[in-house]
């Protein structure tokens, strides 16, 4: 949601423009920074280890756009048997891939068979260090 | 034009500024002529809106029978096209617990405060689309796009249309017509035809007709259940027979009323945009109707309820305010044989204009003071306690330092109860957070509005 910037004014002065007049008075706001799409922006919260060498660990919030179409080597959130899967897109050829970020995991190769649809692409990781 | 009063659908609806919108007025540099564009009107309708949010959460549900329930009395307010053929619109739930059963139906409760964000969502893609919005419903929009210079309206209908299904997950049906009505009819049957791919344009005279002469006349937006059979009566059962009646006629059998509908379906605009948020109104934004066949049921009321909330909070919004409370009324009227009017205000904690939030709270005070099936006639909600947007950090759970007014606004609800009798003006329960559950045990969660309840995604 579009927040004012407050009322704050430069005083006007007649002789020397004032550099600072032309920058944002506004207070760092993580949601401009985060979400480029607000409509299409979706938070998950991962469970599970399979990404782990991606440093997305379970417990994480992942911040998923809707409007980005996944490009070779995103990180996606896939719906694929019945659940939600986050993976790591890759496209070669003609084939997909959804690899995880873990040896103890196994890829999974798209085919054309596959009941599969990326649901998003994962722009942002939200990771909690303390508490 | 002030203080037109319009129906459709059987509902009235009065426009209290129903502003001459001439469109852009372009001046010809050599000989200062003014030419007034012509008005190009879009219906985005959300296909079954609520079922849509819950799949978008739940794609195991695509291409499956989903029902939403209304929240008290557990009736299917939305139905995806799988489990249309076995339940029916305000189907009761317990009366169809075999059918669901048998049919592997899948059934919610209704999530307000999800399906409100949603559209809120989807609201905010449209105002990128067009100058002029009206949001009609939670799930319904009018566009006017008169100003814009468009080729191709279908390809633009289409990539809307893809727009919204990329970002939000929810289908939607749009229909382009030079006039509201025609424009609804285009909805209609981009739903019903399939190879229309959800988008339709009435633009040019050859498609209209042809899809007018296949739309049944019950089915235009201001044909009542009591204006079809007298129609039918006439010989006019399909859209493109109604269109071809005169309107004076119409108008000396009906009334003004459906003469403005016909003029409409013959491409003659009549109603605009209600855009009064162009004025914005400093003290209540309010968002009511009277309804053209009376309510009995309170899933309807429910249901019109959660429409006046989305169309409320979307001029809020619009306006760059917030609110600081919600209150609902219904009433029968004097012309009923059992008179009622019910009423309840809500508080928030937090200024808010976000359309879940406010349903949710619109919806709480009605089940606060619903106790009977009445004949309702009309009903609306109130949002009042407007502060600016950049006000946001306000916190109004402070005690309000004018207790006069409140002693005031104490004597009047006094006053009020005592003349429609007890139990009709309710100062609703204060500051409540999230304890109002009541029978909503097959709600899904709230994937974007709480922390601890987002959707969970396996790594």
């Amino acid at each position: 949601m579009k927040k004012y910037p407050p009322l704050v004014l430069q005083p006007i002065s007649a002789g020397f423009p004032n550099p600072a007049q032309d920058s944002d008075d506004v207070p760092l706001d993580l949601n401009e920074l985060v979400i480029k799409h607000p409509a299409a922006t979706f938070y998950m919260r991962v469970e599970g280890s399979s990404m782990e060498g991606a440093n997305i660990y379970s417990g994480d919030i992942v911040v998923v756009d809707k409007a980005l179409e996944p490009t070779n080597n995103d990180i996606v959130v896939a719906f694929i048997d019945g659940e939600f899967t986050l993976k790591r897109f890759r496209r070669e050829a003609d084939r997909g891939y959804l690899l995880p970020e873990n040896p103890d995991y196994s890829p999974i190769e798209i085919t054309a068979d596959s009941d599969f649809q990326v649901w998003g692409v994962v722009t942002y990781i939200i990771h909690k260090t303390r508490g | 034009m002030v203080g037109g009063v319009v129906s459709h659908g059987g509902s009235i609806y009065c426009f209290l500024k129903k502003l001459k919108l001439t469109g852009v007025r372009k001046a010809n540099a050599d000989s200062d002529i003014m030419v007034a564009m012509n008005r190009v009107y879009v219906v985005i309708d959300c296909n079954n809106f609520f079922v849509s949010c819950e799949r978008l959460f739940r794609p195991d549900l695509d291409k499956k029978p989903v029902i939403v329930l209304s929240n008290n009395d557990g009736c299917a307010v939305s139905r995806s096209n799988e489990a249309k053929p076995f339940i029916p619109m305000g189907a009761p739930l317990f009366k169809y617990e075999s059918i669901i059963e048998a049919k592997k139906i899948t059934y919610f409760s209704a999530n307000f405060r999800l399906y409100g964000d949603i559209s809120q969502r989807i609201m905010s893609i449209l105002e990128q689309y067009a100058p002029y919005i009206e949001q009609y419903s939670v799930d319904e929009a009018f566009l006017e796009i008169g100003s814009l210079s468009i080729n191709d309206y279908l390809e633009w209908g289409r990539k809307l249309r893809s727009h919204v299904l990329q970002w939000t997950g929810i289908p939607v049906s749009v229909g382009i017509a030079p006039t509201k009505t025609l424009a609804k009819a285009a909805v209609e049957r981009a739903k019903k035809d399939e190879s229309s791919r959800g988008v339709l344009s009435f633009m040019g005279n050859k498609i209209r007709t042809q899809h007018m002469k296949v739309l049944p006349v019950e089915d235009v937006w201001g044909v009542g259940r009591r204006l079809a059979p007298r129609l039918h009566g006439y010989g006019i059962r399909s859209a493109h027979d109604l269109s071809r009646v005169d309107s004076n006629w119409i108008q000396q059998i009906t009334s003004v009323v459906s003469a403005r509908m016909v003029k409409e379906l013959q491409g003659i605009d009549c109603f605009g945009l209600d855009i009064t948020y162009n004025q914005p109104s400093k003290h209540t934004i309010a968002a009511t109707r009277t309804f053209g066949k009376r309510v009995t049921a309170q899933f309807e009321l429910e249901q019109a309820i959660a429409s006046f909330s989305a169309r409320a909070a979307h001029k809020l919004r619009r306006q760059h305010q917030l609110a600081s409370e919600v209150s609902i009324f219904a009433t029968t009227g004097k012309h009923s044989s059992m008179q009622r009017t019910i009423k309840a205000r809500l508080p928030f904690d937090t200024a808010t204009a976000d359309t879940g939030f406010i349903t949710e709270k619109a919806i709480e005070a009605l089940t606060q003071v619903y106790d009977q099936d009445f004949a309702y006639k009309r009903a609306g909600i109130m949002l009042t306690g407007l502060v600016p947007e950049y006000a946001q950090q306000l916190s109004l759970s402070q005690p309000q330092p004018n207790f006069q007014q409140r002693e005031e606004l104490m004597r009047v609800m006094d006053q009020v109860n005592q003349k429609w009798g007890g139990h009709t003006l309710n100062m609703a329960a204060e500051g409540v957070g999230g304890s109002w559950h009541s029978k909503r045990e097959h709600t899904s969660k709230q994937y974007t509005t709480n922390w601890e309840q987002l959707p969970k995604v396996k790594a």
